[in-house]
């Protein structure tokens, strides 16, 4: 067998090697584990966790509301409820859920060791638990926010919500949105550059493709909220009135930012699901996925018309006709790639024969409920049938039907499917099919009878109702549902608790007789030897593939550079690059992200030094985690087999570094072009406040000259990295260049006289320079960082990664800088 | 990559050019004080531009078997779709 990569039999000692290598720490030092499974697993229990915890809440309050005029849970408790409810599933549950199949799965599936940055995945992980376990405490000290998931100024302004609840919403997500943006990079840079070799995108399981998708979106969604967290935090902490009427602001600003993340995130969380059924059906049914092409140009599509939906959301507060038609015409046509995804399922179903599995119970079901919630979801669409029903129970039901149906009840098709890939044994068909019975009628019980609620006038969020309103055997029933369904997860808990088993020493196999690479002998390190990929379907292909693999035939069969280390392919065609050294156990992760989380909470309870000693500890562990990175070559070239020779060291475009930090300026790109969206739009609401009198031109164009300068000298700086000094005084040169650009703005806006409290106007002026200012620090230290290296001799110009990131930050800083100086001064007196 | 990143996304990457123009001219430019009739001739001229822009894309990718480039072409079909139907909001909603 000359075509493959390695002839057998291996050395004995090559597989012993690998194994030590990717062991994973055992006892307390678990916590230090980076392994996308461990990662992965984790990441999906404790999302399971906080999904649980948000459902005794509804449970709780579908208590409430079984009776009228029940007193079992006062307003104010309930109002925590409800907000909580929302916040944990959508922030706490369903993002980081479908994240974490991802990390769990995707390196099985592209046949990668692990992801390209596992401490990221840790970080990403410990931030968000420990944050999100501190953030649900708040309920049991009255804490909790209490102004409903979308948390709507003036609601939730100082002067109707003097209290911290509101911040520990503001300031308390901070964490999981880094968190989420932390794993969205991962994703990203996972599936586009670790792929198995021949693995070309038209080769790439739908569930990459889908999450790939999902990440896209989190990259350009994410940010709109984050920005309004801060303007709403600002507004509370400072009085800088950006949705204050009165002095020019808008709360409708705050529907806005919201709604451009909040819709997109519907399609963040559905778009995953529905890669998972396009994974599940055909092995279900036995046949290749029909329309895989159109399946994908169904999520492409879905990702980007979602971000044209927002204000479909808003057509309730008395928007133009014209902004109503359009949203409405961007919400129809949202459905076509919505329903080209169904027929296809529906096609390979008839195509094939379905085994009636519990996943394919739980599709399904998934099928008819998230028809009938897309039905729903198009006659809301419709702007007369909206007005009519907006802020009642059709939508908690119409929201329910898309979620759960088209979310929930894939991910448990996906915990049926998936975890005999990483467990001894596989979970109970008997007591899957009770689960599935008691779901899906509990949830059609629970949530059908909310539609006819709604449309007799039943508003959502009511925490009690009077007698004779005709809603008392609706809302009985709803509840009765709800406790079938909570049964339902019940009964899955049972079956994980008594069936599952932690072990990376082998798995079930491939009990579904699935043809994608997830079902390979894995092990820590992820399969023995990694295949080259000609089909969507490998297993299918090529009976032998799963033993030659586990023999070690093909790619990469032992750790040539004795540390851990994964193939990085190209974007596209995924031919061979180089091989990446990936990062092992550290506690640096963990720490960093115990730091973050305690940031966040304790700025929420305004102890600002202790917040700030947590926010200074972070940034040494990051820089500490930094420091192992950024190897050089530090190993000749190895030969992974078949006489491809590959290097261990890349930088410049092909590295897999430059490319997250590509992604994460696209993340602040976004979040700069919400703020300048709020900038015009605040504008077209309260003109008056735009000032008379600017600031003397010579301090927007002092600063636009240091910026310039800055970049000059970061730039010239990348010409030095062999001559130490003349490279340490250019960065330090460009340091003071880019300090000193901020300052002549800031001063400029000061000595005119403008403060931030004054108007709406004032506020966004200074958030820009605040946005430049976080950049400007960043920049700087990293600036800081990179001459550290070189003093130690870290840098060189071969061994560069460190500085060509910081060259992308600072040259992305300089071009954010020129932009918000021409807006911010040229706009105003082009509008006169 | 950036060459594939365009012939996949050409489709929605000018649909939502398109959908921001026409947002932006319709929510800014009465504030602007341009008259409804002149927002509307731009609006008009937007979806011109993007739906010729698609239809040339399409007629020159025509002959390219690559499957990235069969998926771009079909996303360029399904974002024409929705740039027409924007453009159906112009002609039925009055301004």
């Amino acid at each position: 067998m000359t075509d493959y990569p390695h002839a057998l039999p291996r050395p004995k000692a090559e597989l012993a090697e690998l194994e030590k290598i990717w062991k994973v720490p055992t006892g307390f030092r678990l916590l230090t584990a980076v392994n996308n499974t461990y990662i992965g697993l984790f990441y999906v229990g404790a999302a399971l966790l906080f999904f649980i915890l948000a459902g005794i809440l509804a449970l709780l309050m579908r208590l409430q509301l079984a009776v009228p005029e029940n007193t079992l849970i006062d307003q104010g408790t309930y109002n925590q409820f409800f907000t909580m409810h929302g916040t944990v599933m959508m922030f706490l549950f369903a993002v980081p859920v479908v994240e974490a199949i991802g990390v769990l799965l995707l390196p099985q599936m592209q046949a990668a060791r692990d992801l390209p940055f596992p401490r990221l995945s840790a970080f990403a992980f410990w931030a968000y638990f420990i944050g999100g376990l501190v953030f649900f405490g708040s309920l049991f000290f009255d804490l909790a926010p209490d102004g409903g998931w979308f948390m709507y100024p003036p609601l939730t302004s100082t002067r109707f919500s003097p209290g911290e609840n509101a911040d520990f919403w503001l300031v308390g997500i901070g964490f999981i949105e880094i968190s989420a943006i932390a794993g969205a990079i991962e994703i990203i840079v996972g599936i586009l550059r670790t792929r198995a070799p021949g693995m070309t995108l038209d080769k790439m399981p739908v569930f990459a493709w889908s999450m790939l998708v999902f990440a896209g979106m989190i990259v350009f969604a994410f940010p709109a909220v984050i920005l309004a967290t801060f303007l709403l935090e600002l507004e509370r902490a400072f009085d800088w009135p950006f949705f204050i009427a009165e002095r020019g602001g808008d709360p409708l600003l705050w529907q806005h930012l919201f709604w451009f993340f909040g819709h997109p995130e519907v399609y963040i969380i559905f778009l995953p699901a529905a890669g998972m059924v396009s994974m599940i059906v055909p092995t279900m049914t036995g046949v290749p996925l029909r329309a895989y092409k159109l399946i994908v140009v169904a999520l492409v599509a879905t990702g980007f018309f979602s971000f044209g939906l927002w204000v479909h959301h808003m057509f309730a507060t008395g928007i133009p006709e014209l902004s109503l038609a359009f949203f409405s015409a961007a919400s129809m046509a949202v459905a076509i790639p919505s329903g080209i995804q169904v027929f296809a399922w529906i096609a390979t179903i008839a195509a094939g024969r379905l085994r009636l599995t519990v996943p394919s119970l739980f599709i399904l079901g998934f099928l008819a409920i998230f028809v009938i919630g897309g039905l729903t979801g198009v006659m809301v669409a419709m702007v007369p049938f909206d007005w009519q029903v907006h802020d009642s129970y059709f939508i908690v039901a119409h929201l329910h039907y898309v979620l759960f149906g088209g979310m929930v009840f894939p991910v448990f098709a996906a915990i049926y499917y998936w975890l005999p890939a990483v467990s001894p044994g596989r979970l109970s068909e008997r007591l899957g099919r009770w689960a599935f019975a008691l779901m899906f009628a509990g949830f059609n019980v629970a949530f059908f009878p909310m539609h006819i609620a709604g449309l007799m006038g039943m508003p959502r969020r009511v925490y009690t109702y009077a007698e004779g309103l005709g809603w008392e055997w609706y809302n009985l029933v709803s509840t009765i549902g709800a406790f079938t369904l909570a049964a339902g997860v019940a009964v899955v808990l049972a079956d994980v608790l008594l069936n599952f088993r932690l072990s990376l020493a082998g798995n079930a196999g491939n009990v579904w007789r699935a043809g994608t690479l997830e079902w390979l002998p894995n092990s820590a390190h992820g399969t023995r030897s990694i295949p080259p990929v000609t089909s969507r379907e490998p297993l299918w292909d090529d009976e032998k593939l799963a033993g030659d693999v586990d023999a070690g035939r093909y790619y990469l069969p032992g750790a040539p550079t004795g540390g851990r280390e994964t193939l990085v392919t190209s974007a596209v065609e995924a031919v061979p690059q180089y091989v990446l050294q990936v990062q092992g156990p550290s506690w640096r992760p963990f720490f960093a992200a115990v730091f973050t989380a305690a940031f966040f909470l304790l700025l929420t309870v305004k102890l600002v030094m202790p917040a700030l000693l947590c926010g200074v500890l972070t940034l040494a562990m990051i820089i500490a985690w930094l420091w192992q990175t950024d190897p050089g070559v530090n190993h000749p070239p190895v030969d992974i087999g078949g006489g491809t020779v590959l290097p261990v060291y890349v930088t410049g475009s092909s590295s897999h570094s430059w490319w997250a930090m590509v992604i994460l300026l696209l993340v602040a790109a976004s979040l700069f072009i919400a703020l300048i969206f709020s900038y015009l739009y605040i504008w077209t609401v309260s003109p008056e406040v735009w000032p008379a009198r600017m600031p003397a031109v010579i301090w927007p164009l002092a600063s636009a000259v240091a910026f310039i300068l800055s970049s000059a000298a970061i730039a010239f700086a990348g010409r030095m990295l062999a001559r130490r000094w003349a490279l340490c005084l250019s960065i330090i040169l460009a340091c003071l260049a880019l300090a000193a650009a901020w300052y002549f703005e800031f001063q400029g806006q000061w000595q005119s006289g403008l403060r931030p409290s004054a108007s709406s106007y004032a506020a966004l002026v200074y958030t820009v320079t605040a946005v430049e200012g976080q950049l400007v620090v960043t920049a700087v230290i990293m600036g800081l960082y990179t001459i550290t290296r070189s003093l130690a001799g870290l840098l060189t110009p071969v061994r560069r990664a460190t500085y060509d990131n910081t060259m992308l930050l600072w040259h992305y800083t300089v071009g954010q800088g020129l932009l918000g100086l021409l807006i911010v001064h040229g706009f105003p007196r082009l509008a006169g | 990559m950036t060459r594939a990143f365009l012939q996949m996304l050409h489709g929605p990457l000018i649909w939502i050019s398109h959908f921001s123009l026409i947002y932006g001219a319709a929510g800014f430019g009465g504030a602007f004080g341009f008259s409804e009739h002149g927002i509307q001739l731009f609006c008009w001229i937007a979806t011109l531009v993007a739906g010729t822009s698609i239809l040339f894309l399409l007629w020159v990718g025509r002959e390219n078997r690559a499957s990235i480039s069969s998926i771009g072409r079909t996303l360029a079909q399904l974002s024409l779709v929705a740039i027409l139907l924007q453009a159906l909001v112009l002609w039925i909603v009055p301004f």
